[in-house]
């Protein structure tokens, strides 16, 4: 829980960054991460992905290129998948990001993530977070994608691992499920 | 039985939670960030470097070049260091992208600010930047160490058979550079603690890169701990010691704090591995009968200027099929690039793309079916060593693959299948991978409160070893896989082989399962000798084990579990050692595993982009441990190798070699949408020669193959024979 | 990156107020194509003016056509839009990825630098990016360069679909600036690189996107777009065609043929669309349009693959367009 509005979740404080040192005039941000209101101070140049990993310790979202050219680091910023080294944390202002991290309640894992373990949808994981994230985005766009639209639909997320079959069919499962579920 | 069942992967759940934790996402407390900086000219010399900026910059602790970098010690032969210079080693420029410094600051920004701070004043040289610009240096290989395969080799006489036989082709493969391009960029995270390191690597062999790192800081290699447990994908671009590693090592200890270097996408491609570009020239001689006569294999691949790396494409070429007579000549040209690494299927990817096209040019000169011909071939007996294969089941995998894919439906000739706008062909090819094997280590313990945990060194880089090193135990121990726990990835653990080659299920399999079978043994015989045990008195063989249970196999019943032995023996845990010795299999056979692929492609007539709609491979490799991490591993194998057989290439500049596509966006790797059907199956019979387990390498043979089979399936499609890789829309858009 | 300057204005005049004071600003939106540009130092702004707090986004709809705001991302999904303007919700999927796309905006995809790997990576010479430095494409790999409108200084091609969809629907580009509002036709917003290919477009210092406006046209319900790339999805195109094609009584009264992938610019194939002029939109005229579309084609040894890709996507596309 939130500990004057500073920390996110147990043993996430966001450690201070030295402001003088950055050299930048840094900026005072407030972020909403998988539910908890989060204020921090920011060097404009920090990717919201960075921002993640380095400063609120989310390192379950992955870097795989900085290039925007392989969705390993695709979170859902107010309700939608983006990629999140492609944007600077500065331009969030309020927004709410939701991570992998934010997915499963307690123990029980969100539809996707079951079905991904169910599915063996990956085999490193690298690009895992970026395929569950992109996968949860999805589902929220079209709730009755086809099994035909997914490997299209899920096109922005590599995986070198080459799981993609697997992925499919995870996804596909997910929908079954939460339609189901409705 | 644990073995054979598909298990859901041990670390599934915080791979899809985001708690697994890879090298990047250690922290430790006063974690500092580093940064490299790179060449931008492939040849010269740093005339001066002006780091005044970086150094001003805020936020950095330091900057190191090689005017001002510590003293390395040992040597790179020595050591066996992925290069032939210690990074930072003086000021000349071998390669484009090489390290000139690197820089240390407070945050991630902070340091890839002043990284680009740096000012080198380059004195240029022209450099070789293609591998034809480099032919006129072609030349026999100085191997650096060992020599591991022959590069000169004339068995029978291939050119009199060549001379003599009824067909004769001669042809010209290429392969361009690849690269593994793991998801995962490489990193380390080096801290030191008085005089002893420990490096948070993203490696698949943490052992082997121990004596490297220990050795070129002058230290003893047990004050150097590497650890990396889980691995983002590797391929084999980390199956060396490369610059970063050391960089960060040094930056760590010259500012003291702990320092964190995740290198860039871009220098991952250009500074930690690929293969190179390789040149094959095959001549095959063939009689009316569809008996092979002779081939000779002729390789030039690029190396870098300072040393000698030569490829083993012709590693398929003896061995595969019934021959006569081989010839074999490797050379290696140099050009100014960075160190190659090895690339899943070493040898064999580039090899069996030529040697398996040039089995189906030969089918059709000779009007044969492409499997028919493979039949007439086939070898029971590894013509070089004179020994029967163990396992061979590849006639079985052709008749498999054929029926699964319907093979029948094949039309005799090219450009006869057609369906709407879509050209469609089928090709196959088959696969064989020589198993290798190396020394590993691994301990059991049985602790008392009815559990086990597996000890060995081996990284997970996504094959699934902690799954299977897990089934195996279970099994070995008799205890449910849910109760074992596993702990991998860190020299303070017993060495295992390297995560690499294939090596994992046939040698540290075999540690586990041997170290889990002696602790077994030592809780049975601690039973029979205890007289408050239900199998007092027993012989230890009559003691079997299963569900955390030790009991007599002629009455079940009768038995106790290991927890009340252990608690009323007041014993926390047994623990035993398992050895895997290389030379242990049986010597009278030889080892590989096969398989067949079969592919069907689709290609507009207008657009001539390959699709690949379906595959079907089949597989003998001895007894799967897993089928559910099994299949994906296969399916993942042959959608790599559809990669390179169909978009990579890491093109480069002409004029000065450098990669121009150093990034996911312009390096294109397969996306979901270009994957199609694929099935996978396996001929599954255990090959207790090679290994107790009767289980054998699965990572690799699945991709051989490959590029030959779709290589075959679009010349099918529409008489269009690409030799050269990959098969871009260019290439079928000839007129 | 080099550190800069954030400042998010609330008004177009702030805006435009901060851009005109600042010499080395530059525009934010969705940052989807500048970071990656900030972070190879390709771009090095002092400062950075944010735009998506500016009220530019949504469509409007009147009876002259739609009115597109800058900020409108490239995901937008709604029915009337593909009902009434196919091509450019065809050549938007077509696009990036889904996740690029949920950010990407209507005037950052038309600004959007070209992706020339020369252009890309600052240790390669390019006037392009510093005036005056010559072009290392020219003599080096030129496999995804162009083939029309090129010169002896630049063979880039400008990387966007939505742009090409955008030329084919006759849509209108409105810029704000000091001295107000100005119009400028999509086919005029991107110059031909000349010898000044650092002069990428018709923007005026201190002017700013604030929407596209697409007229309701003859054209546009009979229109498709047809990308062909090197994989399945998630690449840029190595040509594409969007096309419109206006009938009356089985006969065609106007056409348009733009091509992407190819060009510096979106490029409009007038020889083609003279092609299909009067005629019956048949297999024949399809040919014809095809091979009227290379037209001033230009390639070199490396792309000349381009040429038949160019016949390739405008008989596909227009080939589709005869089912509808
Ligand atoms: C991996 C990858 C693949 C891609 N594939 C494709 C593809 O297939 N097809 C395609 O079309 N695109 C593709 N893109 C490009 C993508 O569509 C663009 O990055 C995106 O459209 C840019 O929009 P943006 O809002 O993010 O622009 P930004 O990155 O914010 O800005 C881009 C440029 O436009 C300027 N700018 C932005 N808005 C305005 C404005 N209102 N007024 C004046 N100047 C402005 C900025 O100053 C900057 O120079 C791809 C990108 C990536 C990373
Ligand atoms: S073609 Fe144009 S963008 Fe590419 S290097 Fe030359 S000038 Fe630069
Ligand atoms: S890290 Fe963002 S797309 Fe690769
Ligand atoms: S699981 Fe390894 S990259 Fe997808």
């Amino acid at each position: 829980m939130l500990a004057g509005g500073l920390s996110l979740g147990a043993g996430l404080a966001a450690p201070p960054v030295r402001a003088e040192a950055s050299g930048a005039k840094p900026e005072i941000l407030t972020l909403v991460v998988n539910g908890d209101r989060v204020r921090l101070e920011v060097d404009v140049r920090a990717s919201l992905l960075d921002t993640l990993r380095d400063r609120l310790r989310l390192t379950g979202t992955k870097k795989g290129c900085d290039q925007g050219a392989c969705g390993a680091c695709t979170v859902l910023l107010d309700g939608r998948r983006v990629l999140s080294c492609l944007t600077l944390a500065v331009m969030h202002e309020g927004s709410e990001v939701t991570t992998v991290e934010g997915l499963a309640e307690g123990d029980r894992l969100h539809p996707v993530q079951r079905a991904f373990v169910d599915h063996d949808g990956f085999q490193c994981g690298f690009c895992t977070s970026g395929q569950i994230m992109s996968a949860v985005g999805l589902l929220a766009e079209r709730p009755r994608v086809t099994a035909a639209e997914i490997p299209e639909l899920m096109s922005g997320n590599l995986c070198r691992c080459a799981a993609y079959s697997n992925i499919r069919d995870a996804i596909e499962a997910a929908a079954h499920l939460s339609r189901e579920g409705e | 039985m644990a073995i054979g069942r598909p298990l859901s992967r041990v670390e599934a759940r915080d791979k899809v939670t985001g708690a697994a934790r890879y090298t990047a996402d250690t922290r430790l407390p006063g974690m500092v960030y580093a940064a490299l900086m790179s060449s931008a000219v492939s040849a010269g010399r740093v005339r001066a470097i002006d780091t005044a900026r970086a150094e001003a910059a805020p936020g950095v602790l330091a900057v190191i070049t090689h005017l001002n970098r510590p003293q390395w010690h040992s040597t790179p032969a020595a050591l066996r260091y992925v290069e032939t210079r210690f990074p930072l080693a003086d000021e000349h420029i071998h390669h484009h992208g090489q390290y000139l410094a690197v820089v240390v600051a407070g945050t991630r920004e902070q340091a890839a600010h002043a990284a680009g701070l740096v000012a080198v004043d380059y004195e240029t040289r022209p450099a070789v930047p293609t591998l034809d610009a480099a032919l006129p240096d072609a030349h026999q290989p100085v191997w650096r160490f060992e020599p591991e395969f022959p590069t000169l080799l004339a068995l029978g006489d291939p050119e009199a058979r060549l001379a003599a036989a009824d067909v004769r082709l001669d042809l010209e493969y290429r392969t361009p550079y690849n690269s593994h391009a793991p998801m995962e960029p490489n990193a380390t995270l080096a801290h030191w603690d008085g005089g002893s390191l420990t490096v948070h690597e993203t490696s698949q062999q943490v052992h082997l890169d121990r004596p490297v790192i220990a050795g070129a800081l002058g230290l003893p290699p047990d004050r150097v701990r590497v650890v990396s447990t889980l691995v983002g994908g590797a391929f084999g671009n980390k199956t060396a010691v490369w610059a970063h590693t050391l960089l960060a090592a040094v930056a760590a200890r010259q500012v003291g704090r702990p320092v964190q270097l995740v290198v860039t996408r871009k220098q991952v491609f250009t500074c930690h591995g690929h293969q190179p570009p390789i040149i094959q020239r095959l001549r095959v001689g063939a009689n009316r009968d569809g008996t092979l006569q002779a081939i000779t294999h002729h390789t030039v691949n690029g190396t870098p200027v300072l040393f000698d790396r030569p490829e083993a494409a012709i590693s398929p070429t003896g061995t595969v099929y019934a021959l006569r007579s081989v010839g074999v000549r490797v050379e290696v040209a140099g050009m100014h690039m960075p160190a190659p690494a090895t690339m899943r299927t070493p040898g064999d990817g580039p090899g069996m793309f030529a040697v398996g096209s040039a089995l189906d040019e030969m089918a059709y000169a000779l009007e044969l079916d492409p499997i028919e011909l493979r039949r007439r071939n086939h070898l029971a007996v590894h013509p070089l060593l004179g020994r029967p294969w163990s396992g061979k089941q590849l006639l079985e995998c052709y008749d498999v693959g054929a029926e699964r894919f319907g093979w029948e439906r094949r039309a005799p000739r090219p450009r006869m299948m057609r369906d709407g706008a879509d050209w469609v062909g089928f090709g196959m090819s088959s696969a064989q991978r020589l198993e290798h094997h190396a020394a590993a280590r691994a301990a059991v313990e049985i602790r008392d409160d009815g559990s086990a945990e597996v000890r060995t060194a081996a990284p997970e880089i996504g094959t699934g070893n902690l799954t299977t090193l897990t089934q195996i135990a279970a099994d070995g121990t008799g205890i449910a896989p849910s109760q074992v726990d596993i702990r991998s990835g860190d020299t303070t653990l017993p060495e295992s082989a390297p995560t690499s080659g294939s090596r994992t299920t046939g040698s540290t399999g075999t540690a586990v399962h041997l170290a889990a079978l002696r602790a077994r043994q030592a809780a049975a015989r601690l039973a029979v000798a205890d007289p408050r045990s239900p199998l007092h008195g027993l012989p230890a063989e009559r003691v079997g084990a299963a569900r955390g249970r030790l009991y007599d196999v002629d009455v079940p019943r009768r038995g106790e579990t290991y927890r009340d032995l252990l608690r009323r023996n007041g014993r926390r845990s047994i623990v035993e050692q398992g050895f895997h010795d290389p030379a242990g299999a049986d010597p009278r056979f030889a080892y590989a595993t096969f398989g067949a692929h079969f592919t069907e492609v689709r290609i507009d007539d207008t657009l001539r982009r390959v699709r690949v709609t379906r595959h079907v491979g089949v597989f003998a490799v001895g007894r799967v441990l897993n089928p559910k991490t099994a299949r994906n591993q296969a399916q993942g194998g042959i959608i790599y190798a559809l990669g390179g057989a169909l978009m990579e290439d890491l093109a480069t500049d002409p004029v000065t070699g450098r990669f121009i596509a150093p990034a996911l966006t312009d390096y294109h790797v397969p996306v979901n949408a270009d994957v199609g059907d694929i099935d996978v199956s396996f001929v599954e019979e255990p090959d207790y020669n090679a290994h107790p387990l009767g289980a054998k390498g699965l990572g690799e043979v699945v991709a051989v193959g490959v590029h030959a089979s779709i290589a075959n399936a679009v010349y099918h499609a529409i008489g269009i024979r690409v030799r050269d890789l990959p098969i871009t829309p260019d290439k079928l858009l000839r007129p | 990156m080099d550190t800069f300057e954030y400042k998010r204005p609330g008004t177009v005049r702030e805006a435009l107020r901060l851009i005109a004071t600042h010499p080395d600003a530059e525009i934010i939106a969705g940052g989807t194509d500048l970071v990656t540009l900030l972070r190879d130092r390709v771009r090095t702004p002092a400062r950075l003016v944010d735009i998506n707090g500016l009220p530019l986004d949504g469509l409007r709809w009147s009876r002259d056509g739609v009115r597109i705001g800058a900020l409108c991302r490239n995901a937008v999904d709604d029915p009337r839009l593909a009902a009434a303007y196919p091509v450019l919700v065809r050549a938007l999927r077509s696009g990036a990825s889904p996740q690029i796309r949920n950010r990407a905006t209507f005037g950052g995809n038309l600004l959007q630098g070209v992706r020339c790997p020369y252009f890309r990576l600052p240790e390669f010479a390019c006037g392009r990016r510093e005036p005056g430095t010559g072009c290392a494409a020219i003599e080096g790999d030129g496999r995804l360069l162009g083939i029309f409108g090129t010169s002896a200084a630049c063979i880039a091609v400008h990387p966007s679909d939505c742009a090409v969809a955008l030329l084919a629907l006759d849509a209108t580009v409105v810029v704000e600036g000091a001295r107000g509002t100005r119009r400028i036709p999509v086919g005029d917003l991107h110059r031909l690189p000349g010898d000044t290919p650092h002069v990428e477009h018709a923007l005026r210092d201190g002017e700013l996107v604030v929407a596209v406006e697409v007229p309701a046209s003859p054209f546009a319900a009979r229109s498709t777009y047809v990308k062909f790339r090197e994989r399945a999805s998630y690449a840029f195109a190595l040509a594409s065609a969007a096309v419109a094609v206006h009938s009356e009584r089985g006969v065609v009264r106007d056409a348009r043929v733009c091509l992407g992938g190819v060009a510096p610019k979106p490029w409009r194939a007038h020889t083609a669309e003279s092609a299909l002029r009067g005629r019956r939109l048949d297999a024949a005229a399809i040919e014809a349009a095809a091979e009227a579309a290379t037209a001033g084609a230009a390639p070199r040894p490396d792309n000349a693959y381009k040429v038949e890709l160019v016949r390739g996507v405008v008989r596909r596309a227009l080939t589709e367009l005869l089912v509808k």
